[in-house]
């Protein structure tokens, strides 16, 4: 069993250690072995279309991952919460489109959306784009949370004289706030990460960070490429040991979840 | 009863409630009386619990009246009426404090801050768990959980307390000690209960009165004692004690019954009456059985089995049309016959509890 | 109510954002090709259809449900056993174990695509470990094997999780019983693990193999001419050839394929 492990996660980051080691390659020729260098994160440092785009790609995924966090809280909440109420069935059916639907048809359906509107096309409408599909993760986690946690904790609350509102913000919210925060950080990924989505539905002058690698990629990768690529590891795993050492543990009645 | 719903406490009229094909009320009619500690005994998917929470307010009903001193809550909902629930799972608060847990309902009720903490210290002092109002729930043992969720259910001091299934989640030796505790203060505090269990014993020891519920419907309800004395039927017969049941043709029917049992000889005498009509069966309780022939009423047979309890024997006697007798006696009894043995069992008439049904 | 006011903000976002652009793409694939902005002309004709039933269409669909199908196999063959891995694991270890699978996810698929870039290039590190042991280059890259290699490394997660969440609720009692019953280890795998399991393997499946069967980034930048899926196709037609209709045709097939009946088995559990 560990063998398959151990097998199974080499080929996981072979290839990202490969790229990190040679994000330090002296040499332009990709494969070849030359030398230890920073040149290539100076290079990226000094990359202005690179950084804008980056900046660019984290400010609309920092938005669009907030929307869809607060929708798909309400979609979470509703599905969880409201029992059999009318038009759910269509209402989780809409809701699953966008975990299945592929790429190409989502930014298709979104950009023909925006032309019909004559709608500007440009961060706004990724930003919108990118809403519309990750919400449907944010009440998947939602959702998941709140069936696990159960109506208790609501009922008890109800029962001592608390009123829907006061149930919603002294109990739910509280209990809810872990998935919230896993469906902002996923939202946000995915947003980040998208490429198709956003080729369809920006206009001139935005041009996210996927965007500019791909069109980099198709002539062929260059080791800065490599630099940016160790450069996300690191942050994301800074990230990750972050959340790690600093997670709330939100224990439901003796048995033990870490948030 | 003779009072009239209004002055009754808890009047409940012809409940009934429906989950898409199951009727887990099927028209369910009670009454309560303030101050009384009521058990709803039943089995699962008796509709116990059903029953509970619609009296809570967290399940409407389809048909049917609650009243609560006279006032029809039938539309009321759960924050809004004067009924405290204890839930079987305790439910409580884990992102809150114990003292935050208990101070819960507090508020919106015209309490000062300080007249709020100090009736959660009293509370505190009262379940006996003084001094850990700091804590977070999930630091406290099963037993201490439960009393911060009863200490907080009574913060509001209901008309009515609602406990669902409290000593199911306790382990054994626990479990008894907080069964008197729980009536103590019951007692003590001169609320009405009402608490929902499967378990028999609980409901004997605790309850005034017993209402078991059997596939959405109360099929009995009265004191400890009349539910163990006049059982409703062979179900409840066995159900509540325990007992042996055995067919039985009326030979005369009053002033005293005189029954014909097959696989006893002499006729059976019965303190009571028996129905003019009708199949009728004729129940025993095991402890009512003694061992010998010596009394009015008696069965002859072979003894097949012992179970031995410490404090009690069970026999069991085989009659002769294949129908046996469970008699339980007392371990000191110095009577020593052996499986294979004849042995006769008597009773006296008023042992005998006449079933219709 | 207090309902109305948290469903109905979802219900006019997913109206507006999810459905009526799929029934824009209808109502333009039945149009015509003009050349006007949008280069679209609305004629409701089915003309755009009658193309996209041509030979052509039919072998990128074909190469697409190839790609798909291998991808998704590759995927339960090298997550089926990994996940039962670390759903075998110490309670401790499991949230780690589960972590470094998800963790090259966050580093975002196109760097993780330029990797494989790096690796199966001519002259990439592939080719350099192979001669470094004396044996000729694979020359993987622009091959249908790389896209294979490609979408695998990167569905990977979407197929170990819910297997994963499936796996670790299987009765340990079970697997005892038929050990005790006789059955080796293997046996009992076979009789009792594995079908238990079935249920988190199907969402695995379609988890992977719907998406993967409209990628557009994995085969064009792994692919090469010979790896032309529908993606590809519905892309080119819309940037290349500026004809939209017949993407629109295209990216209608594919919803009704694909996507509608995900979401109607989701209405259906929905409903429940």
């Amino acid at each position: 069993m560990r063998a398959v492990l151990l097998l199974g996660y080499a080929f996981l980051y072979l290839p990202l250690a490969l790229m990190a080691v040679y994000g330090f390659n002296d040499s332009r020729l990709l494969t070849v072995w030359t030398g230890f260098s920073w040149r290539w994160y100076a290079a990226l440092w000094n990359d202005g279309q690179v950084v804008g785009a980056a900046l660019l790609s984290l400010r609309i995924a920092a938005v669009s991952a907030t929307l869809a966090t607060c929708l798909g809280a309400c979609a979470g909440v509703a599905l969880a919460r409201f029992g059999r109420f009318r038009g759910r069935g269509a209402f989780a059916g809409v809701l699953a489109i966008p975990l299945v639907i592929p790429d190409v048809v989502a930014g298709l359906s979104l950009l023909l959306l925006f032309v019909a509107a004559g709608v500007q096309r440009g961060a706004v409408t990724v930003t919108l784009a990118h809403a519309g599909f990750t919400l449907a993760y944010v009440a998947v986690v939602v959702q998941a949370r709140l069936a696990d946690t159960g109506m208790d904790l609501e009922e008890a609350a109800a029962d001592l004289g608390a009123p829907p509102w006061r149930v919603f913000a002294s109990v739910t919210l509280p209990l809810m706030t872990p998935a919230l925060v896993s469906g902002w950080l996923l939202a946000f990924t995915l947003s980040l990460d998208d490429l198709v989505v956003a080729s369809f539905t920006s206009g001139p002058g935005a041009t996210t960070l996927p965007m500019v690698l791909f069109s980099q990629l198709h002539l062929g990768p260059t080791p800065e490429v490599f630099a940016l690529a160790t450069v996300v590891l690191a942050i994301v795993l800074a990230a990750l040991l972050d959340a790690w050492l600093l997670r709330p543990r939100v224990r439901v009645a003796g048995v033990r979840t870490a948030a | 009863m003779a009072d009239g719903p209004e002055a009754l406490l808890l009047w409940i009229e012809a409940l009934r409630k429906r989950y898409g094909a199951v009727e887990a009320l099927r028209g369910v009619s009670l009454d309560i009386a303030a101050g009384e500690l009521f058990v709803l005994l039943g089995g699962s998917g008796s509709g116990k619990t059903t029953l509970l929470r619609t009296i809570a307010g967290f399940e409407r009903p389809d048909a049917g009246r609650i009243l609560l001193r006279g006032e029809d809550v039938t539309a009321l909902p759960p924050h809004r009426r004067p009924v405290n629930m204890m839930f079987q799972s305790y439910a409580l608060f884990p992102h809150l404090k114990v003292a935050e847990n208990i101070a819960y309902g507090l508020r919106r009720m015209g309490l000062g801050r300080a007249e709020r903490d100090a009736k959660v210290e009293r509370l505190l002092d009262l379940v006996r768990l003084t001094g850990l109002g700091d804590r977070r729930p999930d630091t406290l043992s099963g037993g201490q959980r439960q009393r911060v969720a009863l200490a907080r259910a009574l913060a509001r001091e209901p008309a009515l307390l609602l406990l669902d299934e409290p000593l199911s989640a306790l382990d054994r030796s626990l479990r008894e000690e907080t069964r008197e505790e729980l009536a103590a203060l019951q007692r003590r505090l001169g609320m009405a209960f009402v608490l929902v269990t499967h378990d028999q014993e609980e409901a004997l020891t605790m309850a005034s009165r017993i209402g078991v519920m059997r596939d959405g419907l109360l099929v009995q309800v009265g004191t400890p004692r009349e539910l163990y004395e006049q059982p409703a039927d062979r179900e409840l017969a066995t159900f509540i004690g325990g007992a042996n049941v055995l067919a039985a043709e009326v030979q005369v029917a009053a002033p005293d019954a005189v029954l014909l049992v097959p696989g006893i000889t002499k006729l059976v005498r019965a303190a009571t009456e028996a129905p003019a009509d009708g199949q009728i069966w004729l129940a025993l309780r095991p402890e009512r059985l003694r061992l010998g022939a010596d009394g009015a009423n008696v069965a002859e047979g072979v003894l097949e089995g012992i179970s031995y309890r410490g404090d009690v024997v069970t026999r069991t006697v085989r009659l002769p049309d294949g129908s046996a007798l469970r008699a339980t006696t007392a371990a000191s009894d110095g009577a020593e016959p052996r499986p294979g043995d004849a042995l006769a069992l008597s009773w006296s008439p008023d042992a005998c509890i006449l079933l219709r049904a | 109510m207090n309902r109305f006011l948290v469903l109905a903000p979802a219900w006019v976002w997913l109206a507006v954002f999810q459905l009526l652009p799929l029934l824009i793409v209808l109502a333009v694939s039945l149009g015509e090709p003009s050349e006007g902005i949008p280069p679209v002309a609305f004629r409701l004709s089915g003309a755009s259809y009658a193309t996209i039933a041509d030979v052509f269409y039919l072998r990128a669909l074909a190469q697409s449900l190839r790609v798909a199908g291998v991808a998704s196999l590759a995927c339960l063959l090298i997550g089926y056993p990994m996940a039962l891995a670390i759903a075998r694991a110490s309670a401790r270890r499991r949230p780690l174990l589960l972590t470094l699978v998800i963790l090259p996810f966050w580093t975002g698929f196109l760097l993780r695509l330029t990797a494989w870039v790096g690796l199966l290039k001519d002259g990439g590190w592939l080719d350099t470990a192979l001669g470094a042991v004396g044996l000729p280059p694979a020359h993987l890259l622009y091959t249908p094997a790389a896209v294979y290699l490609g979408i695998t490394y990167c569905y990977l997660p979407f197929m170990v999780l819910p297997l994963y969440a499936r796996l670790t609720r299987r009765e340990i009692a079970l697997e005892e019983a038929a050990a005790d019953l006789g059955a080796s280890p293997w046996r009992v795998f076979a009789t009792v693990t594995l079908p238990l399991s079935i249920p988190g393997v199907i969402p695995g499946l379609l988890l992977v193999f719907i998406p993967a069967m409209g990628e557009y980034v994995i085969p064009e930048l792994l692919g090469g001419p010979g790896v032309e899926t529908i993606g590809r196709v519905l892309w080119s037609e819309f940037f290349d050839n500026r004809d939209w209709p017949t993407a629109s045709a295209l990216a209608t097939v594919l919803t009704v394929a694909l996507v509608l009946p995900a979401a109607a088995w989701q209405w259906r559990q929905g409903r429940r």
